[in-house]
């Protein structure tokens, strides 16, 4: 590989790259595709970057295998002595142990140390430039022990791998072998518990070798051909609770090469390095191409929830546009109030004779009954609202119901089928304090005009709830054949306010009081629609799947062609 | 309750569960327990004399191995390469082989060893292909053909006895733990005391797996060493035909424990309502609110009153009266005011169907939210979520409809007494009127001035008979507008009630069509479950519903 010269920026791509992995990790749908975008990232962070940084660094060596395939046994015989215990209950190894020289656990290895939790076992005899480990099994039944694994296959310079003859045809190790080799690590290969007859043990290897040339696997090998190790059935060293040393003569020779050797240790580390960064842009590309995947799920999710809401929303409008949300129940007891007692003599008389007549008529006529159709009028429009406010939901959720990404969105928060909980209490309390406003102003704007008496007489609350009832109900949509209660409660209402503030003043309030409904359903459809978006998560902005591909092309572009 | 249900009942109970399922929307609940149905009556059908027994496993435990030791000579390739088996070999008894012949063709089975032996022959013995090596098409052999298996002998050896995938498998098993047995082959590269490691250690796992006391056997197909005693607990467990019946019980059992819980039953419990009954109660009443708010029969009642008082005056009002009449129906007053069967159907103008349609759709909402995710979206269909706007107008439409062309607006012969009199008296008024207009406009200029005029006492005769037509008009029209008053209310409370009543009716009865289907379907799927007597729900072998809300 080429060292790049100019300093510090060669690193840039695996940064960008790692930066985009761990985002991915972040958002992904899934735990599955967290993990692989975390694997990934780890690979980047923990190999590529210190790996490419320091090629003279000590190598890891992990010894990887399935459960009772022999890996603590093998470890052992490598250190000289039980480190690792091993036995016939399965699985054995929980904490990975690593062998390795007192002066390589600096830097790199101690983070890798820390962050793989390995039990580190330092001495002054052990190899030096290489640390051991001793990983855990990848088929375990506890998922801990098979995150452990992989990840050491992540950030491993060599991994040696062990099975047995049971077991070389398994499918979970060839699934490992198979990210090994995306991920171009040198391999050595162990056949652990060969049967002790020579014909069978070399059909086994012959059947073995290839299996691994059928995979690909082969010309991983740490020189040359992939060496493959026969250990036979019973070859152990019970002193020290591993394989008998004779057995695995190839194994040690090659370590204890690279233990020699300086420049051989370089090599390989050179290797596995360019092995590593031309497996990236593969490994990133199937991420890139999940993320793209989710893209057009996730646009065609949210294309259904806004088309829904939407649709809800100008629904809502409709309604309230023909004014016929509201039932004639309350309708009825406005108009009976205003058709009575001095609002009608306020409306049936000349403005001049407006406040002798109340004045005459102060005590007399029956309450405004505000309070009770302004209540009325608000539930008839949450009503309005929880029920379009469903539809969507149901519409969005049905929607989303039939698409993988969907589903395991709305597998997460069952309220999804539903119009939130609380809207119905929102909406209350919103226009309660909506028709607070509208009193207020109503105070302000009697209190300008001379009208004010008039306002004091019937009593502001009653003057609020006939402007809340202009907004929902007014007399420009309807045909004069048409009217119905309706339209007749418009029309003497608008007479009610035009009396009192005048023709343009009741046009500006409305309008106003109007608009700020409007904007208070927006709120409230934006909300019930953000659930969705929630729901989602955030499964990798529109950018992520080209960043990612945009770091793998710039780390591709490290390795000489 | 498991011993009154006879087992052809109890398969045609869990047919029927799966037709319920079906109709319910859950097809593919539906097709799988379909299959189970079919599969048990086909094992049924070819009889229990002979049970088949299969050795599984992963790769390199030795599965054929053990078969060649049973029979004591090659029967299955037995191979130190991976993977040897790549289809399932049968032995069975020589005398047997006929017999079978079709059930190991179900079984798709071709290779078929015989014996000549006796002790074994009430059991046909399967040499499956590996579940764990790199060929995916052995494990889909096994996978099809192990839920046909009667029982399995999962063979392990101390290094592959705690693999994550047979950990799967065993826990698939679990139903079927009673003709589930262990064999730990390879013993003899184990020490006496490792052995009882290994044993006590699979013992533990299994345990934890759910299988509750597993049988566990310890063989070596290399020296022999367990073989023969493998042997005798084979033919000694041959009751062929109780295996046979509990595999199918717990087949049956199982896909019945599964379609329950997919609608959010605890096969352990039994039926129990998705929506809790007072609940149920008062979002229909919510709803049955917002109907009658919709129809609004006071309003109504009010236009039954004005309909009743046009009557009243078109049949008995003065000519005045009657001029009235005839200007609110030009002016379309009587429209606005006095048209009820109008006032009716037009119940969708005031106010917004939410009021009705909100509760009844939070009670299919919570109703589906009793049943699984994967579950919701089609039993919310089934409940009738998708239409039931449009479900719930018709039904007001029909009602109101119905209604509105019930409505009469009574008549009264009263009216028509006083539409005669009122015509009498407005004859005396034309005439006094007249009168006096030819006395006293016309001034002499008529003959007829000449003559006399008649006087009531002090009064004049023309303006006395004015006034006693005016007073006798006001106090018919007076009789006739308490008259119509009372009838109107009278006609007006009744068709108000009635009016409620149908629509009450009405919601109560369609409101919730589709939650009393989705919960018939449930009760029948209960019932599968309840046929298989609690035996299974206290084993624990079915898995309990998650359901969260009580």
């Amino acid at each position: 590989m080429e060292q790049p010269t100019s300093g510090g920026s060669w690193a840039d791509p695996l940064i960008d790259l790692a930066n985009a992995l761990r985002r991915r990790a972040a958002t992904a749908p899934g735990e599955a595709r967290q993990a692989e975008a975390d694997a990934l990232d780890r690979h980047v962070e923990e190999y590529l970057l210190p790996r490419a940084a320091d090629l003279d660094a000590p190598l890891l060596v992990v010894i990887m295998g399935s459960t009772g395939s022999g890996k603590s046994s093998l470890l052992n015989a490598l250190a000289g002595a039980p480190v690792s215990p091993s036995g016939v209950l399965r699985p054995t190894t929980r904490r990975p142990v690593a062998i390795a020289h007192s002066d390589d656990m600096r830097g790199r290895m101690a983070k890798v140390a820390e962050s793989a939790e390995l039990r580190v076992l330092t001495s002054e005899r052990g190899p030096r430039g290489l640390v051991i480990v001793d990983a855990p099994d990848f088929d375990s039944i506890e998922a801990e022990n098979r995150e452990r694994a992989l990840a050491l296959l992540e950030i491993a310079d060599l991994v040696i791998f062990v099975t047995t003859a049971t077991r070389y045809a398994d499918q979970v190790p060839w699934a490992v072998l198979g990210r090994a080799r995306t991920r171009g690590v040198p391999l050595l290969a162990v056949v652990n518990r060969l049967p002790p007859d020579e014909g069978e043990a070399t059909a086994v290897l012959d059947d073995y070798r290839a299996l691994l040339e059928r995979g690909r696997v082969a010309d991983q090998a740490v020189t040359g051909d992939l060496e493959l190790v026969p250990v036979p059935e019973g070859a152990l060293d019970p002193e020290r609770d591993a394989l008998h040393p004779g057995a695995i003569g190839p194994i040690r020779a090659a370590l204890e090469r690279l233990v020699a050797s300086d420049r051989d240790r370089r090599e390989l580390a050179r290797r596995a390095l360019v092995g590593a960064l031309r497996g990236v842009p593969q490994a990133v590309e199937s991420i890139a191409a999940e993320i793209d995947e989710e893209q057009r799920a996730v646009a065609t999710l949210r294309e259904a929830a806004d088309k829904a809401y939407r649709q809800a929303r100008s629904n809502v409008d409709d309604e309230i546009r023909r004014g016929t949300f509201l039932r004639a129940e309350v309708l009825r007891q406005w108009q009976d109030f205003i058709g009575a007692g001095q609002v009608a003599r306020l409306l049936a008389q000349g403005i001049g004779r407006i406040t002798t007549t109340l004045r005459s008529l102060f005590e007399s006529g029956p309450p405004a009954p505000a309070a009770e159709v302004r209540e009325g009028a608000f539930a008839d429009l949450t009503a309005l609202v929880v029920e379009h406010a469903d539809t969507a939901a149901q519409r969005t959720a049905s929607a989303w119901s039939a698409d993988r990404f969907g589903e395991l969105a709305l597998a997460g928060d069952e309220r999804l089928w539903r119009s939130s909980p609380d809207l119905e209490r929102r909406m209350t309390d919103e226009l309660e304090s909506w028709a607070a406003a509208i009193g207020e102003r109503i105070r302000e704007l009697g209190a300008r005009r001379k009208g004010w008496a008039q306002v004091a007489s019937i009593g502001v609350n009653a003057i609020g709830t006939s402007a809340v009832l202009a907004v929902f109900i007014h007399t420009g949509g309807l045909t004069g054949a048409e009217v119905g209660i309706t339209a007749a409660t418009a029309v003497v209402n608008q007479k009610l306010l035009e009396a009192i503030f005048g023709e343009a003043n009741v046009a500006a309030f409305v309008a106003r009081a109007r608009q700020e409904l409007s904007a208070m359903l927006d709120a409230a459809f934006a909300d019930e629609r953000q659930r969705y978006e929630e729901a989602l998560g955030s499964t990798g902005d529109a950018t992520l799947a080209e960043e990612l591909r945009d770091a793998a092309r710039g780390v591709g572009a490290m390795v000489p062609a | 309750m498991s011993a009154a249900v006879p087992p052809y009942e109890r398969l045609a109970r869990l047919h029927a569960a799966a037709e319920a399922a079906q109709l319910i929307g859950l097809v593919d609940q539906a097709a799988a327990t379909a299959e189970v149905v079919e599969r048990i009556g086909a094992r049924a059908g070819f009889g229990g004399s002979v049970y088949v027994m299969a050795l599984a496993g992963g790769t390199g435990v030795g599965k054929s191995s053990i078969l060649n030791a049973l029979a004591g000579r090659p029967v299955s390739e037995a191979s130190p390469l991976r993977p040897t088996t790549d289809h399932p070999v049968a032995w069975v008894a020589a005398d047997r082989q006929s017999e079978l012949a079709p059930l190991l063709e179900w079984l798709e089975v071709g290779e078929v060893v015989a014996h000549e032996g006796t002790e074994l022959d009430d059991v046909a013995i399967l040499d499956l292909p590996d579940v764990d090596s790199v060929r995916p098409e052995h494990r889909a052999m096994v996978d099809a053909l192990l839920p046909r298996i009667d029982a399995v002998t999962w063979v392990v050896d101390p290094e592959k006895y705690d693999d994550a995938r047979a950990h799967a498998y065993w826990r698939t098993l679990l139903p079927h733990a009673d003709r589930l047995q262990f064999v730990l082959n390879k013993a003899d590269r184990l020490t006496d005391a490792e052995r009882a490691t290994v044993v006590e250690d699979l013992r533990r796992r299994l345990v934890a797996d759910g299988i509750k006391r597993p049988i566990i056997r310890v063989t070596s197909a290399l020296t022999g060493e367990g073989i023969d005693e493998l042997g005798s607990v084979l033919a000694r467990a041959a009751e062929a035909k109780a295996i046979v019946a509990r595999k199918l019980e717990a087949d049956r059992a199982q896909a019945a424990g599964a379609l329950a819980t997919a609608v959010g039953l605890d096969p352990a419990v039994g039926y129990r309502s998705l929506l809790d009954g007072r609940e149920r109660e008062a979002l229909v009443g919510e709803a049955i609110e917002g109907a009658v708010g919709l129809v609004d029969p006071d309003g109504l009642a009010r236009q039954v009153r004005g309909a009743v008082l046009y009557e009243a005056r078109a049949g008995g009002g003065s000519l005045l009266g009657r001029v009235v009449a005839l200007v609110g129906n030009l002016t379309g007053q009587r429209r606005r005011r006095a048209d009820p069967a109008a006032y009716l159907r037009g119940w969708r103008e005031r106010g917004a169907m939410g009021r009705v349609l909100n509760p009844v759709r939070r009670a299919m909402v919570e109703a589906a939210e009793g049943v699984p995710a994967p579950s919701r979206g089609p039993v919310l269909e089934a409940l009738g979520a998708p239409t039931a706007e449009a479900d719930l107008m018709r039904t007001l439409d029909r009602t109101v409809a119905a209604e509105a062309s019930a409505l009469e607006i009574p008549n009264s012969p009263l009216w028509s007494v006083i539409g005669v009199l009122q015509l009498i008296v407005g004859a005396v008024l034309v005439f006094g009127l007249a009168w006096i207009v030819v006395l006293f406009v016309a001034g002499g200029s008529v003959p007829v001035a000449s003559v006399d005029v008649p006087l009531l006492g002090p009064i004049p005769m023309p303006l006395a008979l004015l006034a006693a037509a005016v007073l006798v008009s006001a106090l018919l029209g007076w009789i006739l507008g308490l008259h119509a008053g009372s009838v109107g209310r009278r006609v007006a409370g009744r068709v108000r009630d009635r009016v409620e009543a149908a629509v009450r009716e009405a919601i109560e009865r369609d409101a919730f069509i589709g939650l009393r289907r989705v919960e018939e379907a449930r009760r029948v799927i209960a019932s599968a479950v309840t046929a298989a007597g609690e035996e299974p729900a206290r084993r624990g072998s079915v898995p309990s519903s998650d359901r969260s809300r009580g």
